[in-house]
């Protein structure tokens, strides 16, 4: 058997990449503190790997591989999403700092800790750990199948995607059980490091087999002079009123909007503040979220991405990033391999520390304190070992037996993150948000997110009930509309109940938070002025002012004369937004402190003793109340199937 | 907490070479490919650029090289002079990666000489090269 070139490049950076992931999984896991936490890495990480990590996590795999396939399907309308990563770094720039403060603080180790100790219930607990496994299951397994079946495609049929699929589950397993949580972490920095490497490779590419900037902006002019590609050009109004996104033509600003919300999701998702929490300290916050997330990811978006997906659009290609590969593989298959293998670590950024804040969750948080509270620490660990395993082993299962229950189940999982966000605000900043109201808002929330995607229509079609709207009705999507839910049910039952039982660790926290954040005058100045830019940028950038894009800089049909920068008029408008954004993020990071360090040292909270464990060895009375549960609720469904489906 | 500087300085190192290291080798693959010695000159630039990232990384965390880090360098470069004397011996090779090979090594050996130089002075450089053989590759 010969091997083609592609094959041979494939497999040398492969071995290159698995030789590096590997040895520094063993040196991560050669420290003492390595071997001892497995599941989790609190105040061990250099803040600068932990900001470049948790950028490479909100991007992974899924915004490099689905952005340009969106541009390139709907047009640049979906450019506008290249802008989320702007709303992603608002929304750490305004909490991670207090998430991390609070931790520290309550002595927390993960977003179930901090918010179950916070609003003293255990249901946090769970939300948190169910999340993370969402993630490290379903959202995986998405990524996991584009990139086997994409690394198919590359080998020119050498390997096929369900062993490629296989070995790339394998590839993430290796490193993540040898080197824990810290090791995921460590190499989510020099993941991330790659990936935007990555990124600009694909974009240079992109412009040398499209012929250069002024030949794809040609192209694009004269797609644009045929009145049927005008919806490619155009954000096709604010919103439609129509039973579900598949059915508007087009992507309107209000479907814009929602969306970034959704993938600003990934900020307030278990995941984000596992690493955060890892940080030892919150110097490189401001930095990471202003220079890194914003300003050098977000470039990468608005411009290289969407120019993949342009060159994608004048090809008449679903599969913007695929094609582009295969194309480049032919001339050039070391590049081909290096663009690969970036595009493989940012999926293993995210993989890598959501299995194991999965395991984390689902042992420590949950398991340990609700059915086994005396267990030690190092069975906990091997427990935890197991779980990744188990884990990994249900996420490859899913995306190569079924694929499209992956991709449904996969799509709940940004907005269910989106969901943790009031619950976090309540945290950070909203003091008033009552426990009950926190936890019951989140639930309405994550209800209303499922009926309106695709998983719980199809789900409750299964039972019978035949939903008279489909997925993202009205044209927003389901983290807009369960967020929706989510807050106007937070604002009733806060209004109603009392906030007694957060009172104490409420007061904590206002002490913490009025110690550390005294702004300075000059600070105090800029706050309106910065509020009302973000409004204001909102608006312009992911709101309804985005369909001023349409036409502020030139006329989308009017061909190369008619664009004012010589590019198509949404693109440019993106562009500016993008620009203006970064200076936004600037101004509430640095200039209003929000996100720069305070510089002293937090001392944990008496949390009081630990007491005694009620019972010893298993809570077999707990254990019989989840197996009654989950009996119920199987039998309901299926009950419910037998009589009302199909 | 030395182990933790440890892993933080590897980490930036690899990430350094994880990508200068790729588009060393992606350019000077195109350059002999595509008989573009301009492109060539791209992938030295980026080897030389590489090197220059880890001088950086290493001052920033306050170290030199490590035996193994000088060792894999040294074998990196002798391989390179090996495979390109081989070639050359063995084969026609085209001018392109003639030149190609011939500017490598140079501007391999130039920036390991010049970090020498820069570091222990021009006359202590070749000391320290006789120093390390001398006393077993120990500084």
């Amino acid at each position: 058997m010969t091997l083609t070139a592609a094959q041979i490049w494939l497999i040398a950076f492969g071995t290159v990449y698995v030789a590096a992931t590997s040895f520094w999984a063993r040196q991560c896991a050669l420290r003492e503190a390595g071997t001892r936490r497995f599941l989790s890495a609190t105040g061990e990480l250099p803040a600068w790997i932990v900001a470049l990590a948790l950028a490479a996590m909100s991007l992974s795999a899924w915004i490099t591989l689905g952005l340009p396939d969106d541009v390139a399907r709907a047009g640049f309308s979906g450019a506008g999403l290249a802008l989320a990563t702007i709303p992603m770094a608002l929304l750490g720039v305004a909490t991670f700092k207090r998430q991390w403060q609070a931790g520290r603080r309550f002595g927390a180790r993960s977003q179930a800790q901090l918010l179950a100790f916070y609003y003293r219930s255990r249901g946090f607990a769970w939300l948190s750990g169910g999340l993370a496994t969402l993630f490290a299951v379903a959202f995986a397994a998405v990524q996991l199948s584009v990139l086997g079946r994409l690394m198919a495609d590359l080998s020119g049929g050498g390997i096929a995607p369900e062993p490629a699929t296989w070995l790339l589950s394998l590839m993430t397993f290796s490193y993540v059980i040898v080197g824990g949580f810290y090791a995921a972490g460590a190499l989510g920095a020099l993941q991330c490091v790659l990936l935007g490497a990555g990124i600009v490779g694909l974009a240079i590419a992109a412009n040398d087999l499209g012929g250069g900037f002024s030949a794809i902006n040609a192209a694009l002019a004269k797609l644009a002079h045929d009145p049927a590609n005008a919806h490619l050009f155009r954000v096709s109004g604010v919103v439609r009123f129509v039973a579900g996104a598949d059915d508007a033509g087009g992507w309107t600003s209000a479907l814009v909007l929602s969306t970034a919300l959704a993938l600003a999701g990934v900020q307030a998702s278990p995941i984000a503040t596992q690493l955060l929490l890892s940080a030892r300290d919150d110097r490189a916050i401001a930095a990471g979220q202003t220079w890194v997330l914003a300003a050098f990811f977000g470039g990468l978006c608005v411009f290289g991405l969407v120019l993949v997906g342009a060159c994608g659009m004048i090809a008449s290609s679903g599969d913007a990033v695929g094609d582009l590969l295969v194309r480049l593989g032919a001339g050039s298959p070391w590049f081909m391999a290096a663009i690969y293998f970036a595009l493989v670590a940012g999926f293993q950024a995210l993989a890598a520390a959501s299995v194991i804040t999965a395991a984390r969750g689902l042992v420590r948080d949950i398991f340990v304190p609700d059915f086994m509270p005396e267990l030690d620490g190092r069975t906990a660990n091997l427990i935890g070992r197991i779980c990744v395993g188990v884990l990994m082993l249900a996420s490859v299962l899913l995306a190569t037996r079924a694929p499209a229950a992956a991709v449904s189940l996969g799509a709940l999982a940004l907005p269910f993150a989106a969901q943790m966000l009031p619950a976090l605000a309540g945290l950070c900043w909203l003091r008033w948000i009552s426990p009950p109201a926190a936890l019951v808002g989140a639930a309405i929330g994550l209800a209303t997110a499922a009926l309106t995607d695709s998983f719980g229509l199809a789900v409750m079609d299964f039972v019978g009930l035949h939903l008279p709207w489909g997925r993202w009705p009205w044209t927003i999507h389901s983290a807009g509309w369960g967020l929706a839910a989510n807050v106007a049910t937070m604002l009733v039952i806060s209004a109603i109940t009392p906030l007694r039982r957060a009172n104490q660790r409420a007061a904590t926290l206002n002490e913490l938070f009025a110690g550390l954040g005294a702004s300075r005058p000059a600070a105090r100045g800029v706050r309106s002025m910065a509020w009302s830019a973000a409004l204001a940028w909102a608006f312009l950038g992911v709101g309804p002012g985005l369909v001023f894009g349409n036409f502020a800089l030139g006329d989308a049909g009017g061909g190369l004369d008619a664009w004012l920068l010589g590019m198509p008029p949404l693109w440019a408008w993106c562009l500016a937004m993008w620009a203006l954004g970064v200076i936004l993020v600037w101004l509430i990071a640095y200039k209003l402190e929000l996100a720069t360090s305070p510089g002293v040292d937090i001392v944990a909270v008496d949390r009081g003793p630990a007491g005694r464990p009620k019972t010893r060895g298993l809570r077999v009375d707990h254990l019989e109340a989840l197996l009654w549960t989950l009996s119920g609720a199987g039998a309901l469904i299926t009950a419910m199937a037998w009589i009302f489906g199909h | 907490m030395d182990t933790d500087r440890y892993v933080e300085h590897g980490i930036a190192v690899f990430a350094n070479w994880g990508v200068f290291g790729a588009i060393a080798i992606g350019f000077l693959m195109e350059g002999v490919t595509r008989e573009a010695y301009p492109l060539s000159l791209v992938g030295v630039a980026a080897a030389v650029a590489g090197f220059v990232g880890h001088l950086i990384v290493n001052a920033r965390f306050g170290r030199t090289f490590s035996r193994a880090e000088a060792g894999l360098g040294l074998a990196a470069v002798a391989l390179v002079v090996l495979v390109f004397t081989v070639s050359w011996l063995a084969s026609s090779l085209r001018d392109t990666t003639v030149w190609t090979g011939l500017t490598l090594i140079v501007a391999l050996i130039a920036s390991g000489f010049v970090y020498l130089a820069t570091r222990f002075g021009v006359r202590s450089a070749f000391s320290q090269i006789r120093g390390r053989s001398g006393r077993g590759g120990r500084r």
